[in-house]
């Protein structure tokens, strides 16, 4: 018989004892997608320690200032559209549409969803773009790191022992344009499968700034910056030209990519990247600027 | 709602055994040996060899062993039963158990296959297609492929056993308790009186419940035999999903000969099934595919050849519809194609091609409303006008690479389904239905299963209340076990609501005769008849094949997205001719919830359910908008003729208006089943 | 792990391994039969329960998930006028989910109720857009779910 031994702190100094106490144990917040790689009938395939963080109400805090968003790692996904589905930004509030139905949402969370190692989840790639930061704690210590930074370059987290997510902190910025698109299942489908977030902001005509990320539902994340700083200042539309050396730029970025990432998916997301760069043009509320 | 019957994992008792099956890990070769040693002294092992009775499972002629003899055929194979009261032991014995095989590397494939591997083959042949049609001849060559489907259904799948007053009693979810009886005799070795089935709720279920049932029960009673423990045994979802029923592959091959003017003057077709390392019901799958394949076209020269293949797979082919909308599919598909080539729309082709009066087996009919079933979903769905501009804008634009926009395309099917089978079930007893009048002018109906569903029990009994004029509340459709009900057979083919159906119109006929010449109460049997040979000659493949027949005509819309190669499902419009339908409500919802599993299968998805629909835009908030294909469905001639299946004629004309609607879109022919976006992309010709 | 949670309004008190799922120990040890996990992937949604308010699918859910918790599960509507409401929604738009589904739907319906008694087609969408059961169509069973939402708001203001 499986003997995981289960500690349910109550808040969040209890959590930060018991992790740096217990490193190896495994962090159990909303447990959906855990639960989701773990196919098949019978027991769940546990360790033998785990953390239970749903009753640590630090994490399940939401709060704003006029600068930022600041939501709790162990927040529901049902729970952040609730309360933020018009004032968080689209790209990141489509990513959460984009999960699963609203079983899996009311007990998955934001923590969970970033932090989940075998993939890459919606999430990750909104975040990176809206230059979202994260707090990291863990017993008398905390910091804050950028998205991208919570994974090494092999896709491992970078956490140091006895850290956990508790806060994303995401700023209000204005974009006027911006894009998520989410492709197959990534549990399903992983071969098949990526997300595709993008930002732009256009003034006078110009594209002022631009983001673009790509999340291929494995481990492999793509941020191109060669391709954005082309782009970048570019008047729209954009001309054939541009067109086609962000296309060139894209496609050798494509290439780079570990072999993880199928042929077919770099195909979809070249079709995308195609659309989005032609997209591009001056917003309805530009237009009498 | 229907079925207030348990479900099997609800029935349990304290002393009762768990059973585990214990499976080949090598798909094909010998088992060398079987060591038990170190396993639990409370754990019960059972072998072929253990077997008192006779190890095997038959089934209408097939047959295949219960438990390994040594053979092993597939991977996944049974080879031993383990059972405890506890759980974690058949845990500690499953690891304790070492069985060791010696492997055969030349494994039997489907493709290519060796002439060794065919178990069985059929031929049906219209005139002369391998005459010499002449130099001004066409010839089109074409193969389609569908592969394997898993059924979704979950239901739980098992037995549950013990002894009562010395017989065997069995509870399991099955569409024909009467062969659940016999093969657990044939195990046990006791008299088939000593065997009493008990029917648990079977739904949903898509033929599994046919087989399955009586492997499970045989293996359930043989260790309640040797213990005198009540046993259960219930499948895992992984052995429900992978290891029972699936919708065999088939490959089939078409040669068309077309004059000049584009005009079919022969078609030979040879269709190729897999079915799996224990082939079932081979005999009636091909002659299904047989007729399916020539459906009802007026083509002078036809020749259609069908291979049952064994190959190393798990056993399959008793899915639903027995291989009935493979061969539609390749059927349908490439006829719509051959319409290109007489300059016509696939709708008129396939109308002027039709026949008025005869199927491909020359079965003379009275009514064939095809064409009023094609006439209503073209009109509805406004096919021609769509059909040609969605053709218009194919022909002129570059690639799907270079454009934006997303494209159309409309597919159009039709054709027939058979209600029965098409041969008399051999062994001494007939299936049949019983029907009593007893003194109070209480009519209760016996069939050899429970679960029929209740709109057909309410169709029973309001055609009997019409018959004797007598009010439905004292009709009853009896309940029981294997002691009370006939064999009727098994359910499937849909046999309870066509032949059924006939069978309590003819009980109910002979009581009204006999009702008031002879004392009640009057006890009257029918058995489900074999067609006479001028009616139907099963070697010849001439006549009618079947009890009733199911008509069908459907168009399907889609829309492919450039950008991401997904489907989208724009709209379906069918139009059935099944019979007398008793309540239409209730037949839309079952031909709605089939075209939806079909599309599912046609895109390569466990279901089709909302989902999100792709939003392409970059500015202003747009909310996310869920999405189901828009289904329209009607029924014609609904009060009369002979009351047919609905689940099987949907699904099998779906997936080939489906593919010939994507095939429009993209611009490419399409050839399989499953079209997911990567396959799709495959055929696309162009790389980024 | 010893656990305790309400379980349809009433205590209960189990031991059980910390690995087990929530749809295991409800169905095998609790004899909750409504429950019918099968696809062991939080999709199907015949394992649906009302955990802590909110609509769950058991089968991913470890049992440490209810501790302290509050499960409803279809035995504890059976009895209830949201209940009558549901299934007479149902059958006025001819939805006929069969035996095996039918708990799971009308524990998925009572949440959907439980936000909004005027459910638009979107809501009831998405709530059921991992569910599948061949034996019920979505249009009449978003119709249904409507239809119920009707009859609840009759109720409440009568």
């Amino acid at each position: 018989m499986n003997r995981t031994k289960v500690f349910q702190p109550e808040g969040l100094s209890e959590l930060l004892r018991t992790y740096q106490k217990y490193p190896e144990a495994l962090l159990w917040a909303g447990g959906t997608a855990l639960a989701r790689e773990d196919r098949g009938g019978g027991d769940f395939d546990l360790p033998g320690m785990i953390i239970d963080i749903a009753g640590v109400p630090e994490l399940q805090r939401i709060s704003r200032t006029e600068r930022y968003f600041e939501i709790g790692a162990g927040v529901s996904i049902s729970r952040i559209l609730k309360v933020g589905q018009h004032v968080l930004p689209k790209v990141f509030t489509q990513s959460l549409r984009y999960i699963s139905h609203p079983a899996i949402r009311n007990r998955g969370t934001l923590g969970g969803n970033l932090c989940h190692l075998p993939r890459r989840l919606n999430t990750f790639g909104p975040l990176t773009i809206l230059d979202a930061r994260l707090e990291l704690r863990r017993l008398g210590k905390s910091r804050w790191i950028q998205v991208p930074r919570l994974f090494s370059k092999t896709g491992e987290l970078t956490l140091q022992e006895g850290e956990i997510v508790s806060r994303v902190r995401i700023p209000f910025v204005e974009w006027n344009m911006q894009f998520f698109q989410k492709l197959g299942d990534p549990f399903q489908r992983p071969k098949s499968s990526l997300t595709f977030s993008a930002l732009g902001d256009v003034k006078k005509g110009e594209l002022t700034d631009v983001r673009v990320a790509i999340s291929f539902i494995g481990k492999s994340f793509l941020r191109d910056r060669e391709l954005e700083t082309l782009i970048t200042g570019r008047k729209v539309p954009l001309s054939d030209k541009t067109r086609g050396e962000a296309r060139s730029i894209f496609r050798a970025s494509l290439m780079d990519l570990p072999g993880e990432v199928t042929l077919f998916q770099k195909e979809r997301s070249q079709r995308l990247m195609q659309w989005f760069l032609s997209a591009l043009h001056v917003p309805p509320s530009e237009l009498f600027y | 709602m229907e079925h207030e019957l348990p479900f099997i994992d609800q029935l349990n008792s304290p002393e009762m055994l768990h059973v585990r099956i214990l499976r080949s890990e090598i798909p094909r070769g010998r088992i060398e040996s079987i060591i038990r040693e170190g396993v639990p002294k409370k754990v019960i092992v059972a072998g072929a060899h253990e077997i008192p009775g006779a190890n095997r499972i038959r089934i209408l002629g097939d047959e295949m062993p219960l438990l390994s003899n040594g053979d092993i055929r597939y991977e996944g194979e049974p080879v031993l039963l383990i059972a405890a009261q506890e759980k974690e032991l058949l845990d500690k014995a499953e690891r304790q158990i070492r069985i060791s095989y010696e492997t055969d590397f030349s494994l039997l494939a489907f493709n290519p296959s060796s002439p060794e591997q065919v178990v069985d083959s059929q031929q049906l042949k219209v005139g002369n297609p391998n005459r010499n049609f002449g130099k001004e001849s066409q010839i089109i060559e074409a193969e389609y492929r569908t592969s394997v489907e898993t059924h979704i259904s979950r239901a739980p799948l098992g037995a549950y056993t013990y002894l009562e007053k010395g017989r065997i009693v069995v509870h399991t979810p099955t569409h024909w308790p009467m062969h659940v009886r016999s093969a657990v005799s044939t195990v046990t070795g006791v008299e088939p009186s000593e065997v009493k089935v008990i029917q648990t709720n079977p739904s949903p279920a898509y033929g599994e419940k046919v087989l399955f049932p009586s492997i499970l029960a045989s293996m359930a009673a043989l260790v309640t035999k040797l213990t005198g423990l009540p046993s259960r045994l219930l499948l895992s979802p992984y052995e429900v999903e992978r290891l029972t029923t699936r919708k065999p592959p088939v490959e089939v091959k078409r040669t068309s000969i077309l004059n000049n003017k584009g005009d079919l003057l022969a078609e030979k077709v040879h269709l190729r099934f897999d079915v799996g390392a224990y082939p079932f019901f081979t005999g009636e799958l091909l002659t299904r595919a047989l007729i399916s394949t020539g459906s009802f076209y007026r083509i002078p020269h036809f020749s259609i050849s069908a291979e049952a293949i064994r190959t190393s797979s798990p056993p399959m082919n008793l899915y639903r519809g027995l291989g009935v909308s493979q061969s539609m599919f390749s059927t349908e598909v490439h006829f719509s194609r051959l319409a290109e080539f007489s300059q016509l729309n696939p709708g008129d082709w396939k109308k002027q091609h039709a026949e008025n009066r005869h199927i491909i087996t020359g079965a003379d009919l009275p009514t064939m409303p095809l064409s009023q079933l094609l006439d209503q979903v073209i009109e509805e769905s406004d096919f021609y006008r769509k059909h040609s501009s969605y053709e218009l804008i194919r022909k002129r634009r570059n690639s799907i690479k270079a454009s934006r926009r997303s494209f159309r395309g409309i597919g159009i099917a039709s054709g027939f389904t058979g209600n029965g089978f098409t041969e008399k079930p051999r062994g001494k007893h007939p299936w049949s239905i019983k029907a009593v009048l007893d003194r109070r002018d209480k009519l209760s109906i016996y069939c050899g299963t429970m679960t029929i569903p209740g709109a057909i029990k309410e169709l029973w009994k309001r055609k009997a209340g019409e018959i004797l004029s007598i009010p439905v509340e004292s009709i009853q459709i009896a309940e029981g076990n294997t002691d009370l009900l006939p064999d009727s057979g098994p359910m499937m083919l849909a046999m309870p609501v066509s032949v059924y159906t006939t069978l309590v119109e003819r009980c109910c006929n002979h009581i009204r005769k006999q009702r008031f010449h002879n004392p009640l109460p009057i006890e009257v049997v029918r058995t489900i008849p074999a067609p006479r040979k001028n009616v139907w000659d099963r070697e010849k493949k001439q006549g009618t094949p079947f009890h009733a027949f199911s008509w069908g005509a459907v168009v399907t819309e889609v829309e492919l997205d450039p950008l991401n190669l997904e489907p989208e499902i724009r709209g379906v419009w069918a139009s059935f001719d099944c019979g007398q339908v008793y309540d239409t409500q209730y037949a839309v919802s079952i031909a709605e919830g089939s075209i939806y599993e079909s599309l599912a299968w046609a895109m390569g998805e466990e279901r089709v359910i909302p989902r999100y629909n792709p939003d392409y835009t970059i500015e202003e908030r747009n909310p996310l908008q869920m999405r189901l294909p828009p289904v329209s469905i009607n029924f014609q001639n609904t009060t009369r003729g002979i009351p047919g299946g609905i689940n099987e004629i949907a699904e099998s004309l779906v997936p080939a208006a489906f593919v010939t609607a994507l095939s429009q879109a993209a611009g490419v022919y399409f050839d399989q089943i499953p079209l997911t976006a990567r396959i799709i992309q495959s055929y696309l010709e162009e790389p980024a | 792990m010893k656990l305790s949670f309400t379980l349809n309004h009433q205590l209960v008190s189990v031991d059980a391994p910390a690995s087990q799922r929530l749809s295991d120990l409800l169905h095998d040890t609790l004899q909750i039969h409504s429950i019918h996990p099968s696809c062991y992937r939080g999709e199907c949604g015949n394992c649906a329960v009302i955990l802590n308010g909110e609509l769950a699918f058991s089968c991913i859910l470890p049992v440490f998930a209810a501790d302290k918790g509050e499960i409803i599960t279809y035995e504890g509507l059976r009895d209830s006028e949201e209940y009558e409401d549901i299934m007479k929604g149902l059958r006025e738009e001819k939805a006929f989910p069969c035996s095996y589904c039918l708990p799971s739907k009308v524990v998925i319906i009572k949440s959907i109720l439980e936000n909004s008694l005027d459910p638009s087609t979107q809501e009831i969408f998405e709530t059921f857009s991992g569910t599948s059961c061949p034996c019920t169509n979505f249009h009449n069973l978003a119709r249904g779910v409507k239809r119920a939402g009707f009859h609840r708001r009759s109720r409440l203001h009568e």
